[in-house]
């Protein structure tokens, strides 16, 4: 990936300048070293929900080695990392010499009672964020209030460590402090105000909304007039807020383009009727407005250059950004081959069943499908059941000995394939995949 | 591979934090 190592180092950098610059300006203290580790914790804490910012912003530059589907899950996981340390960070002062009244008592300043608000109210925002699908939040209520709770927590835990903190009396701490700060508020007003308010008003046309299956619908997105479409890879995705009837939520999602870049002024999202916003996709009309923000992500077939091999494996509405890879393979003339497999309940659900089978007579790539179904009719001659173990290794064959593997499927199924493909001789660096949702 | 990749640079950064606070924390007091 690259330029990756270096995004690594300077978001390091940015997590341990604070601690850096205390050693600097307070060389020595008289304090326990259990209490100056609760201090370090405490500043590392800040930084790392400070950083938090800068990757849920999705910056090009942050984002582009890596892809969302990276770069989110890791923000997921420095967000415990920030709560564990500033769970630690109070107890470490309690133990290092500050007394259980620091934890319990409640003749305490006010800065103390700021973190003693903030801190739950993190653990609050870490453990929704976490659990938001059992919990039964909407992905757009659960946006609002984490765009609410994370800038609430940050005020809070920088006016605590401004005025708690005794390392914050050196300059520079201070300097690096507010500059954070501005820093924080500075990404967060372009990524939730200026960013959206300017993609506004440039929206795309929707210019065909078409029926594939019952419960799946394409819509096809044209530029703003005298604008070119954006340049994207094929597998990659976008965030869309489609502007439409009264009736109709406004809301932002992200959707897999199921077209190949190769059409230069169009392109598609190929859309399953499923959740409360999906529900509605097939009340799209042509003529109606959509909000576009892209390209994002890295499930491409182009990030594995040297992959003249490849095993598609896709459950359902999962054949997305895998029909986007396989149609820019067939205009580009790729010279690949690849063995779909590709899972549906029934002969009904299967998204692009005549242009698939139409592409895998061709030679380059070179395509073989194979179609299992779960809820088989009785006239069905393939292949059924649920892709196991047998099935895999029958139908992948001398694949798994080098082929690489992108798998677009529901998280269950994924962690069900990667496990067996695992057991089967497949290193993980072998399998690429994309959950449904980040 | 995206997997991988996650879980490297997440171990990376986070004992990378432990191991500079611990060394800060012990700079400080000894």
């Amino acid at each position: 990936m690259p330029s990756a190592p270096s995004r690594i180092f300077a978001y390091l950098a940015l997590l341990l300048l604070p601690l850096v610059i205390m050693v600097v300006t307070h060389p020595f203290n008289p304090d326990t070293f259990i209490y100056n580790l609760g201090r370090c914790f405490g500043l590392l804490g800040f930084a790392i929900l400070m950083g938090q910012v800068i990757l849920a912003a999705r910056l090009r530059w942050v984002e582009k080695p890596f892809g969302l589907n990276i770069t989110f899950p890791f923000h997921r996981r420095m967000g415990v990392f920030a709560a564990l340390l500033l769970i630690m960070h109070p107890l470490f002062l309690a133990l290092g010499g500050a007394g259980w009244p620091l934890l319990i008592g409640l003749r305490i300043d006010w800065f103390i009672w700021l973190a003693k608000v903030s801190l739950p109210l993190l653990l609050i925002n870490v453990f929704v964020s976490l659990r938001r699908a059992s919990l039964g939040i909407k992905f757009e209520k659960w946006r609002q209030c984490h765009g609410l709770l994370g800038p609430t927590i940050i005020l809070l835990v920088f006016l605590h460590s401004w005025n708690a903190g005794a390392d914050l009396t050196a300059v520079p701490l201070q300097v690096l402090w507010v500059g954070l700060l501005a820093l924080g508020v500075l990404l967060f007003s372009y990524h939730r105000l200026i960013r959206p308010w300017w993609l506004s008003r440039s929206p795309y046309r929707i210019v065909e909304v078409r029926q594939e299956t019952p419960a799946v619908w394409t819509l096809r997105f044209s530029p703003p007039p005298g604008e070119k479409r954006f340049d994207f890879m094929p597998g990659q995705f976008q965030f869309l807020t489609l502007l439409r009837g009264k009736d109709l939520p406004v809301e932002e999602h992200h959707f897999t383009i199921s077209s190949s870049p190769a059409d230069p002024d169009f392109h598609t999202s190929t859309i399953k009727a499923s959740g409360d916003f999906t529900a509605t996709i097939g009340q799209t009309r042509v003529g109606d407005l959509a909000v576009v923000h892209a390209p994002f992500g890295r499930f491409s077939y182009l990030v594995h250059p040297n992959a003249r091999e490849l095993v598609f494996i896709a459950g359902g509405i999962g054949i997305t950004p895998l029909i986007s890879n396989l149609r820019h393979m067939r205009d580009t003339g790729a010279d690949r081959r690849v063995l779909l497999l590709f899972s549906n309940k029934s002969e009904a659900d299967i998204v692009f069943k005549e242009e698939l089978d139409g592409m895998a007579g061709r030679e380059k790539p070179h395509l073989q499908v194979v179609h299992i179904l779960t809820q088989p009719g009785s006239a069905w001659k393939g292949e059924t059941g649920r892709l196991d173990r047998e099935k895999l290794s029958r139908l992948c064959g001398a694949h798994l000995a080098h082929s690489t593997f992108l798998l677009c499927c529901p998280p269950p199924m994924i962690q069900s394939l990667v496990t067996i493909l695992n057991d089967l001789g497949v290193p993980i660096s072998r399998i690429s995949y994309e959950y449904f949702s980040l | 591979m995206e997997f991988l990749y996650l879980n490297r640079v997440t171990g990376l950064v986070i004992l990378s934090s432990l191991i500079a606070a611990l060394a800060a924390a012990l700079l400080r007091t000894y």
